[in-house]
């Protein structure tokens, strides 16, 4: 027996993640869904496109992501619920695998696949309602187009999405109870650790410091004047590379380690 | 085969619940795992199905670690802890999803047993009352046909009828190749189920003895006068006259009292370990 | 069926199956209930079955028939008598008879007595 992966029984618990809480997961799926739809709705009902795309998709896709990655593996709210999770004949790995492979992978082309759908059904439905006769006919019809999915701002949800949808999923193997406040109270608790120690630092070698920002910036009185300083483009490339693909990466790979680690 | 090898367990290292503990738990028994509330025989169990790891030394089982929790070592051990877990699936369902990660698991069989324990298979788990849960897990445990079955007090929650059924059921599964592990402080359930006996108390193994030994050690009895020099490992006034565990020195046959037993081997845990330690 | 206090199981479910043979339940030469059966009918370890059953096989009231199961022995009854008759005489025996010394009863008394009771029950018509 392959101890390590073995496609038949991940099928088997594929299946079962799934099919055990249909509701749960399905369910989470449809609502960040119905959400994504709604916000579109308001925004366009209102004729703000740009802010029906990155609103309705920010919040759709990163909020139901970390909802979703918070439960995928919130087996351990009961003693007993948590004994079967871990003594169920599947290995460590294939169980990380699902969960990631459900919250992270099947999530995002739900999402997209809906998106896109939504999407260009709405300008469709815009660009037939126009009237064509009229002056800024083509103003009009320029002023929606399709979401590129490598848009700037998607760019941005996605990595965010990777950084909280990770945090929350490795959360949920660090807390057995009210594992989603808990980890929301703790990333709240490190930014501001974090923003405290920056500003200490800041403070050692400014005496006239206005604001400061980890790993980014400094901003300075001098005078009446406002003055940032900001770090230079090299080192502010290797932080966002950092929280681009190493954070993401460091805390994907933990939830398998600490999976594999649980005890109950 | 179960082996410990100087396991140590507890919540951290400096508040150990076992200390260096060794035994080993042959195929083809029932063992009777006792212990007062809290003196770790959840956490023993545990250990063995590999939800809790050791803080030092070793468990094999069938030559495999829990604590690596490999689908080869899952797949042939069934654990149910006291309070169970079920989703809110129909039995079919259940089955369906679940039965598929044991390779030994009979369908038949299965439905014969939630038939024989009266458990209602048209309901969701969900909305059946503890009991039912409890047995429909029973159930399961069982068709999955594991080598190793290890049960954590698997009577609390059951009516009478489904104690005695359960009593038939663990009767019909046992066999030569089989470890069925149960630990319970409700001893009368399953007096005379058990074929090995281990009891723990204050993180030790006070006891660990098949039946057949600790009558040939020990005699069980009511007598109105307790025989002068006798080494008394137990008495309780009953209205017949006293009832008695005695050291066994004329080879008497006598039937077990698991209570009993069990008082007195807490009660007076030096004066057993004299009596059992001589061959 | 109900366990009594003092005996060793195995030695109980060995009279359970002395009962069934006497009674004619089980007749001779024939096949036993088997070792998971039996457990299952009186909710014990198959073990202590076993033992009762390599008890009653030492006694030769049962016989095994490799890879076929249990039968009741040629001449079973005899044995089983034979067996009652030794625990009559080492358990119930001396309980009577230390009865009879401390009510001081008359061995002639306890004669007449035992003749009126199979008189009364077990004459023949």
């Amino acid at each position: 027996m392959n101890d390590t992966f073995n496609l038949q029984r991940f099928g088997f618990l594929f299946k079962k993640t799934i099919m055990e809480r249909p509701l749960q997961l399905l369910g989470i799926m449809a609502l960040s869904l119905i959400a994504t739809l709604t916000i579109f709705s308001i925004s366009v009902y209102l004729n703000h496109w740009k802010d029906a795309h990155v609103l309705s998709f920010a919040w759709g896709y990163v909020g139901g992501g970390i909802i979703l990655s918070s439960v995928i593996f919130s087996y351990f709210n009961t003693n007993a619920g948590g004994a079967a999770y871990l003594t169920l004949p599947a290995s460590s790995f294939e169980k990380w695998f699902c969960g990631v492979l459900i919250s992270g992978v099947l999530f995002t082309v739900v999402f997209l696949l809906f998106f896109r759908l939504m999407d260009t059904m709405a300008i469709a439905i815009y660009h037939n309602n126009l009237d064509k006769t009229t002056a800024d006919y083509k103003h009009l019809y320029n002023s929606a187009n399709i979401f590129p999915f490598d848009d700037r701002q998607v760019q941005f949800d996605y990595y965010v999405f990777l950084n909280f949808a990770g945090a929350s999923l490795l959360g949920s193997l660090y807390f057995n109870k009210a594992n989603f406040i808990k980890t929301a109270m703790v990333i709240i608790a490190l930014f501001a650790f974090m923003m405290g120690v920056n500003w200490l630092i800041a403070r050692m070698f400014f005496s006239n410091v206005n604001s400061a920002f980890p790993y980014l910036s400094v901003g300075l009185q001098i005078g009446n004047e406002y003055r940032n300083i900001n770090v230079s483009p090299e080192a502010e490339k290797r932080f966002t590379a950092c929280l681009k693909y190493v954070v993401p990466v460091i805390l994907w790979l933990t939830a398998y380690i600490r999976l594999r680690e649980k005890e109950i | 085969m179960i082996r410990f090898d100087n396991l140590s367990f507890g919540y951290s290292r400096n508040k150990l619940l076992y200390r260096n503990l060794n035994l080993t738990i042959k195929n083809g028994s029932i063992y009777g795992l006792l212990g007062k509330n809290g003196a770790g025989k959840s956490t023993l169990l545990k250990n063995m199905a590999g939800t809790l790891f050791p803080v030092d030394g070793n468990i094999t089982i069938n030559g495999m670690q829990p604590q690596k929790r490999k689908p080869s070592f899952l797949s042939g051990i069934y654990y149910i802890p006291e309070d169970v877990y079920v989703p809110a699936l129909t039995v079919r369902k259940y089955k369906n999803l679940f039965a598929p990660f044991y390779p030994q698991f009979n369908s038949d069989s299965f439905y014969q047993y939630l038939k024989e324990l009266e458990v209602n298979v048209d309901s969701k788990l969900n909305r059946l009352s503890f009991g039912q849960q409890k047995k429909f897990v029973i159930a399961f445990a069982l068709a999955c046909n594991t080598p190793v079955l290890l049960m954590d007090e698997p009577t609390n929650g059951l009516d009478i009828p489904s104690k005695s059924q359960f009593r038939k059921l663990i009767a019909s599964v046992m066999n030569d190749d089989r470890i069925i592990l149960i630990s319970t402080h409700q001893v009368r359930d399953l007096e005379n189920m058990i074929d090995n006996i281990i009891i723990v108390d204050n993180g030790d193994i006070l006891l660990h003895e098949p039946v057949g030994n600790i009558t040939g050690k020990l005699c069980f009895k009511t007598v109105s006068e307790i025989p002068a020099g006798a080494n008394v490992l137990y008495q309780e006034r009953s209205l017949h006259g006293s009832a008695i565990v005695i050291e066994n020195t004329k080879g008497e046959d006598s039937k077990l009292n698991l209570e009993h037993l069990f008082n007195g081997i807490v009660e007076n845990p030096s004066l057993s370990k004299k009596i059992f330690e001589t061959a | 069926m109900e366990f009594r206090e003092q005996q060793a199981i195995y030695l109980q479910i060995a009279e359970y199956v002395c009962e069934q043979i006497l009674l004619k339940q089980w007749p001779l030469n024939a096949k036993v209930l088997s070792i998971r059966d039996l457990a299952v009918m009186m909710e014990v370890n198959p073990n202590t079955v076993q033992r009762a059953y390599d008890f009653l096989q030492q006694r030769e009231i049962i016989v095994n028939k490799r890879g076929v199961g249990y039968f009741v022995a040629e001449g079973a009854i005899a044995k089983v008598i034979a067996l009652r008759r030794e625990q009559f005489i080492e358990h119930e025996l001396p309980v009577f008879f230390r009865n009879v010394y401390l009510l001081k009863m008359p061995l002639e008394e306890i004669q007449a007595r035992y003749n009126q009771f199979i008189d009364d029950n077990f004459k023949e018509k």
